[in-house]
């Protein structure tokens, strides 16, 4: 960055806040933060925090862009704080607000539940009826390197609610399923492991399809993992249409199996570790 | 335990115009709205005056008379301008939607790439192309024919 | 909501893509003549009217357009209007509102292609 002399630099983190015991609605404060090369918002944050005011609210954990935690509004555009450079963004004053669409709990903690309540309630799992391999796999199932690609790029979501927060529909749509979910629900359809197919697209032409999604693309333009769940949507909708219109034979697909017994490896190869057991007594399903 | 309040932070219909990063499909996604409704009443219009021609021709001609005005005109053009802008993207977002414009998944490597960018091209074109027809639009409604 | 919502869609992109062609063309003709010619004199006149009318042809490519537009434009309607959080009863009525709204509209459009057919044959 040209901004990059190498000496620290004080910035203005302008923050949101709101406490809900305390403020009726949310409020904006200033706080000096000296900031050195390369310091990420997260590490601004936890400035504040200890030397300033150590009421400020925020979630975060990996500290590197794993854990999803972190999202929030950063001048204006939903980022992770703990990737994002405070010089790279802003010349001396940087906003710092909760994601909107989700309602805020404190501070910059947005309220994910929602989001989390419609990814589950779009069966974000492998379903298949072998229950008894499932549980005690004896082997993998077998997938092709070209099976893997269809879906890996939306297998890369950490779930932080960034693609949410920039999507139009769901600024005022609160039924929608919104990218994130629907992401991991075309990540589920297209995985040849999965053998529900036929419910899924079931379920997927009701109202918590894809059918909210009108590509203003901003989903994709802002997620920091590269997912691009604006493509999944699209790619979910030519599944339903061409199933509809049975120009695709996925529906008769049967999910992919074990591996032949007689291509599997003979002998466990050196220095591979057992599988756990179990660390739940009892357990009898993997769910 | 006390309730727990949570304060709502939905963008609303703010939302629809910006959220995230501005990109130049998100303006074209409200343009789509905005042109769509245009169109759709000034069609449900269209269906009643265009109705007279089974009445009788008196009717038809005092119909066509009363909307021979400059302000008409200008409204037609506009609705013409919508429409041509309209079906371009329009294309351009049935393709899209239909996955033959958002290319295949792939691994993501940072720069990322996304499907913006596969149909960036296309988009372009297609706005020129409706820049053009608007402007030949115009030279016939205004110029050429009067 | 037992709306298939596959099977609506579908047919909204596919009315779109006819009407780009159907309506492309009605455009061509009405507002581009005077520099593209693909329509002898003024498309608006009384006589040109009455005689694109008298054609079976015209009243049949009418009554589709009106069917493809309508449905394609309440259905976007729709969207708009179901995206504006309305709660599940509004959302009913709001669907049914643009069902009853598009049988109407098509009916009147309709009569209108076919009596002006049956007046454009009476007056030759
Ligand atoms: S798709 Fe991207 S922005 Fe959305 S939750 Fe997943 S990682 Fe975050
Ligand atoms: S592409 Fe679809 S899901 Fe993504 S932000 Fe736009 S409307 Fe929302
Ligand atoms: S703290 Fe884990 S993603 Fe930012």
């Amino acid at each position: 960055m040209s901004n990059d002399n190498g000496k620290d630099q004080n910035f203005i983190f302008r923050v949101r806040r709101f406490d809900p015991e305390k403020d009726p609605k949310p409020y904006y404060q200033d706080f000096t933060v000296p900031c050195p090369p390369g310091m990420v918002v997260l590490d601004g944050l936890w400035y504040i925090k200890e030397n300033l005011d150590p009421s400020l609210s925020w979630r975060s954990s990996c500290r590197m862009g794993v854990c999803g935690s972190c999202g929030m509004m950063l001048n204006g555009k939903p980022h992770l704080a703990c990737h994002t450079q405070v010089r790279e963004l802003a010349k001396d004053i940087l906003l710092v607000a909760p994601l909107p669409n989700f309602d805020i709990v404190r501070d910059l903690v947005p309220d994910l539940g929602p989001m989390m309540d419609k990814h589950r309630a779009l069966n974000t799992r492998t379903i298949r009826d072998d229950g008894e391999e499932m549980l005690k796999p004896t082997d993998q199932y077998w997938q092709d390197p070209e099976d893997l690609v269809k879906y890996l790029q939306f297998a890369y979501c950490i779930k932080c609610g960034c693609c949410m927060a920039a999507c139009p529909t769901l600024a005022t749509d609160e039924r929608y399923s919104g990218p994130m979910p629907l992401a991991q629900g075309y990540r589920y359809l297209v995985d040849t492991r999965d053998g529900a197919f036929k419910d899924r697209v079931k379920q997927l032409s009701g109202e918590q399809g894809p059918w909210r999604c009108h590509y203003a693309g901003e989903c994709s333009a802002v997620c920091p993992k590269g997912v691009d769940p604006a493509r999944a949507i699209q790619l979910m909708k030519r599944q339903l249409v061409f199933d509809y219109l049975r120009l695709s034979k996925l529906r008769y697909r049967k999910p992919a199996g074990l591996l032949p017994q007689e291509k599997r490896a003979k002998e466990r190869r050196e220095g591979i570790a057992e599988p756990p057991e179990f660390t739940v007594e009892g357990a009898t399903s993997l769910q | 335990m006390p309730e727990i309040i949570r304060y709502p932070n939905k963008l609303g219909l703010i939302g629809w115009l910006g959220g995230g990063k501005w990109g130049v499909e998100r303006y074209l996604y409200t343009l789509h709205r905005v042109t769509g409704l245009g169109i759709l009443l000034y069609f449900l219009m269209h269906i009643f005056v265009t109705s007279s021609r089974a009445i009788s021709e008196e009717l038809w001609r005092s119909t066509m008379g009363f909307f021979d005005s400059t302000v008409f005109l200008i409204g037609e053009y506009l609705v013409f301008a919508a429409f041509a802008f309209h079906a371009l993207n329009g294309l351009r977002l049935g393709l899209i939607e239909l996955g033959f414009l958002t290319g295949p998944a792939e691994e993501p490597v940072y720069p990322y790439k996304s499907s913006l960018n596969v149909q960036r091209p296309f988009m372009i074109v297609m706005m020129i192309v409706a820049a053009a027809v608007i402007i030949v639009g115009g030279w016939d409604f205004f110029i050429a024919g009067h | 909501m037992s709306i298939k919502n596959t099977k609506l869609w579908t047919w909204h992109v596919l009315a779109g893509l006819i009407l780009i062609f159907l309506l492309g063309l009605h455009m061509l003709g009405f507002h581009m003549n005077d520099v593209l010619h693909m329509v002898e004199g003024d498309p608006l006149d009384w006589s040109t009217v009455s005689e694109r009318a008298q054609a079976l042809s015209q009243a049949v490519f009418y009554i589709l357009f009106l069917g493809f537009a309508l449905y394609h434009g309440l259905y976007g309607l729709r969207n708009i209007l179901l995206e504006l959080n309305i709660s599940d009863g509004t959302a009913g009525f709001v669907n049914k509102l643009l069902v009853v709204a598009g049988v109407l509209l098509f009916a009147f459009g309709t009569w209108a292609a076919i009596a002006s057919w049956n007046l454009a044959k009476a007056t030759v």
